[in-house]
């Protein structure tokens, strides 16, 4: 007999936000990661020390059961999986197993999203159906650049921190520059560029290009060695003189800005519930362990110590979970709750972030805690999902930059607020 | 030359309370780790993936430093360096550098240390000339065991719960069990294992008793393969009628559980010191990292929220330096309430491990957040010192264990406390 939190897991959110059809494909991913990820979860990440084979073989599982596919149109062969809130919870039960596996195929819903909100029939109808076949075909939303991630992100700069080009030349776009980190570098068939056409042209420049490779230009440097999150691969690559059809581009100027705002809140969102299943996977190992493990005489979960301990892990994650599921659900609603793009939006989402990547932090750390040396032990799973974690509280700016964004919802928060005595003090000089 | 947020030694450790030889030392190591460790730390640990030569190399490097019989008597060879204070600024240096490397080290001095506080000669005799000589020689502690184990300060509970037993024969002790996750287990030339004496009782139950290795009984039961300290090779061993030399029990009934207790109020110390060490560590790459590095137009480390992130850190190691300082000065000049062995100061010994290891978690997760995902890369060194703290606060019995045991130097916490309730309500459902 096992631990008795059944119903409780039954009932993680409120499954009345979720349309019917969804909740199918999510309890299918909840079972696919019992079944097929949970028995494999060191051998997979074994496997990103070598060849990736048994980490290509669970992807192709998923690609067959339709994931690779879902969130295209139901005219580009896809289920129409657009939904915010789904892509969350899917994200979330990959979590608590092998959170990293999920991100090559999950790329392409990342990726591919500009092109199906802007309703571009070039690349849709040039690509889609390449999601749709048996076979592996993976997309990286490119965007981190080597001066850095936070000045892309950053929505003080209009686009000023974007330094790799994309000129017109005829009917064509050049683009060159280079980028850092983005997940499924290296790996991916096509790129979904984010570029600037012209710097003085503040958000009208930004320009979201996709680029299939392999492309005359286009090259790749090398993978990054990480402390986690293995079976998901980042690297540098560089674009010299790469030459793509002007249709390739998302929309146009102005609203390229638009959608990659739209995919930044997006990503808040889902690397949020990516930390609450991370979370939820050290709680439930932590869990049975303290259930099985005897200290003087009694299980450890029977201490008020360790039932203290695991109980405020249970409410971080609890009301972690809550908070991106409420903001998920009115970022899929704008028509109730405003613009996807608003600031109240970016901060409402960065919010749920910050708060879920802080939240699974603390979380991984006492469920190691809780099981002392065994904590620290690979056997036990738990240290690998405490590595896995760090990096999703790091990514899209990091935690700093995210306060800022939160704090953009309550006022004009303004890095470069023109301030008099430094002109002072600097012009003088 | 030393690195911004690095000052001077005589300022660091508790100034005026170490000898100069002892900072003499301390200076050399760290050249040692400037010079020698922080440039090869990737491949220290990638080594790790496959026979640890890389890691066995550097422990022979460090043979002239005079580090493994540190610790020792002199009329042995040894440096008779018993300072808890020294051995602690010792694992600190070794910490910024590498901790794996302080851990494998200052095992040996934690396993020889109940024999050299009881004067053992037999032990001594027969190891001394091994640490001091002109190979790599450490030793190793075994004393955690699968079931529980953690409760050590709780001697009741604990020499009941010591499932490895030693049963005297013919003048010398044949032991059985098995020991988990034991630092060193894949190097260690010496063990000094907790065992409880068959027949006997109580307090006087526990018994530490030395074996050489290899020896027959004695088996590498698997090495672990763990999140953090990865260079130190964990290990379970495995003791099967296992012969032991009758005067290789440490002192005797009563005295090992005493002197056991104060080898783990000393395990801790060290453990503070290794984790103050990478946090230090880590301290010192955020602030390179962040010294160039733009963001929004200007330095990462001008902008104020990070200014204020770096001070914080900086506070804490500080704090956190001052708090095992303290204690290990405590440690050292001894005496009733004081001394090593007394309950109190297992006590403030747990407590500074708490705080300290709490410290330098917080610390590298602040600072691997200063550098965003290159925080996150072998190539930084950060990941490295988050990871190595966080195997040190789940080293030395845990940091949740520790917390109880500092609880018990406030009041007498007991882990069976009588309940007339809970006997009534066992009678009820009976």
């Amino acid at each position: 007999m096992g631990p008795e939190h059944f119903e409780i897991l039954d009932n993680r959110y409120m499954w009345e936000l979720v349309k019917p059809g969804d909740r199918l494909f999510i309890s299918m991913i909840r079972d696919f990661v019992d079944r097929e990820v949970m028995p494999l979860r060191r051998e997979l990440e074994e496997s990103t020390r070598g060849d990736f084979s048994l980490v290509r073989e669970v992807q192709l599982k998923l690609v067959r059961m339709g994931f690779q596919k879902a969130f295209l149109p139901p005219e580009h062969g896809g289920w129409n999986l657009t939904s915010a809130l789904s892509y969350c919870l899917v994200l979330d039960e990959f979590g608590r197993g092998e959170p990293a596996c999920a991100a090559a195929l999950g790329g392409g819903a990342w990726a591919m999203r500009p092109a199906i909100i802007a309703g571009n029939r070039r690349v849709l109808d040039d690509f889609a159906h390449r999601f749709c076949g048996d076979d592996l075909y993976v997309a990286c939303f490119a965007m981190t650049e080597p001066s850095g991630g936070c000045n892309i992100e950053n929505v003080d700069l209009h686009g000023r921190g974007i330094h790799t080009r994309a000129r017109r030349e005829g009917q064509e776009w050049v683009i060159d520059g280079s980028k850092v980190w983005p997940t499924n570098s290296g790996i991916s068939d096509i790129y979904c560029v984010v570029c600037n056409t012209d710097p003085s042209r503040g958000d009208e420049g930004i320009a979201l290009i996709y680029v299939p490779v392999p492309i005359e230009g286009f090259s790749f440097g090398r993978f990054e060695d990480k402390a986690g999150f293995r079976a998901s691969r980042e690297g540098d690559f560089y674009f010299d003189g790469v030459r793509v059809p002007l249709e390739y581009r998302a929309a146009g100027p102005g609203e390229d800005a638009e959608l990659l705002h739209d995919n930044l809140i997006f990503a808040r969102l889902f690397s949020a519930a990516w930390a609450v299943g991370i979370a939820q996977g050290a709680f439930d190992q932590a869990l049975d362990f303290a259930w099985q493990k005897m200290v003087t005489g009694r299980p450890l979960c029977q201490h008020s110590q360790a039932a203290c301990l695991l109980a405020d892990m249970a409410i971080d994650i609890q009301v972690g979970r809550d908070s991106y599921v409420n903001a998920a659900y009115m970022f899929d609603h704008p028509e109730t709750y405003g613009s996807r793009i608003s600031r109240q939006m970016l901060s409402r989402s960065t919010l749920s972030k910050v708060f879920c990547c802080d939240m699974a932090v603390r979380v991984t750390n006492l469920a190691m805690e809780l099981m002392g040396g065994a904590g620290a032990d690979a056997s036990r799973h738990v240290e690998k999902l405490w590595r896995d974690n760090k990096i999703i509280q790091l990514w899209e700016g990091g935690v700093q930059l995210g306060k800022l964004d939160v704090a953009r919802g309550y006022y004009p928060f303004d890095q470069f607020h023109p301030n008099a005595l430094y002109e002072e003090m600097r012009g003088g000089g | 030359m030393s690195r911004e947020g690095s000052e001077r030694l005589e300022g660091r450790y508790a100034p005026g309370l170490l000898p100069r030889q002892d900072l003499m030392l301390l200076g050399n190591v760290r050249d040692f780790v400037e010079r020698e460790i922080i440039p090869v730390r990737k491949e220290l640990e990638a080594g790790t993936r496959g026979g640890f030569r890389e890691y066995e190399e550097m422990l022979a490097a460090m043979v002239p430093l005079g580090l493994y019989g540190c610790s020792l008597p002199e009329e042995y060879g040894g440096g008779g360096m018993t300072s808890a204070l020294t051995l602690a600024a010792l694992a600190e240096e070794l910490g910024r550098g590498d901790a794996s490397l302080g851990m494998a080290v200052l095992s040996g001095c934690l396993a020889l240390r109940p024999a050299v506080r009881a004067d053992n000669r037999e032990v001594l005799e027969a190891f001394s000339s091994l640490f001091c000589g002109g190979d790599p020689f450490t030793g190793a502690l075994a004393l955690y065991e699968e079931e529980g184990c953690g409760d050590l300060e709780d001697s009741e509970a604990y020499w009941r719960l010591l499932a490895t037993r030693a049963r005297g024969e013919e003048g010398g002790w044949v032991l059985d069990g098995r020991k988990d996750r034991v630092t060193n287990a894949g190097r260690a030339g010496v063990f000094c294992v907790a065992c409880r004496e068959e027949g006997a009782g109580g307090e006087e139950a526990i018994a530490l008793v030395y074996t050489g290795c290899p020896a027959p009984g004695l088996r590498l039961a698997g090495e672990r393969q763990m999140a953090g300290l990865r260079g130190a090779r964990y290990g379970d061993i495995e003791l099967k009628g296992l012969k032991a030399d009758g005067g290789f029990r440490a002192a005797g009934p009563g005295r090992d559980a005493e002197l056991l207790r104060e080898c783990l109020a000393l395990a801790r110390l060290l453990a503070c010191a290794l984790a103050v060490g990478t946090a230090q560590g880590a301290l010192e790459e955020a602030l390179d990292f962040t010294r160039e590095r733009p963001a929004a137009g200007k330095p990462i480390r001008q902008h104020g929220v990070c200014a204020a992130l770096l001070a914080d850190a900086a506070s804490v190691v500080q704090a956190a330096r001052d708090c095992y300082a303290a204690a290990a000065a405590r440690f050292d000049r001894g005496g009733e309430e004081a001394g090593g062995e007394s309950r109190g100061m297992l006590s403030r010994a747990s407590l500074a491990y708490v705080f300290c290891c709490r410290a330098a978690v917080d610390v590298t997760n602040r600072c691997m957040e200063l550098m965003g995902s290159y925080g996150y890369v072998s190539d930084y060194h950060i990941e490295k010192y988050w990871r190595d703290a966080k195997a040190l606060q789940l080293s030395a019995g845990g940091a949740q264990a520790a917390r109880l045991d500092a609880a018990r130097g406030l009041y007498p916490l007991e882990s069976f406390c009588r309940n007339e309730l809970y006997e009534e309500m066992q009678r009820r459902r009976g």
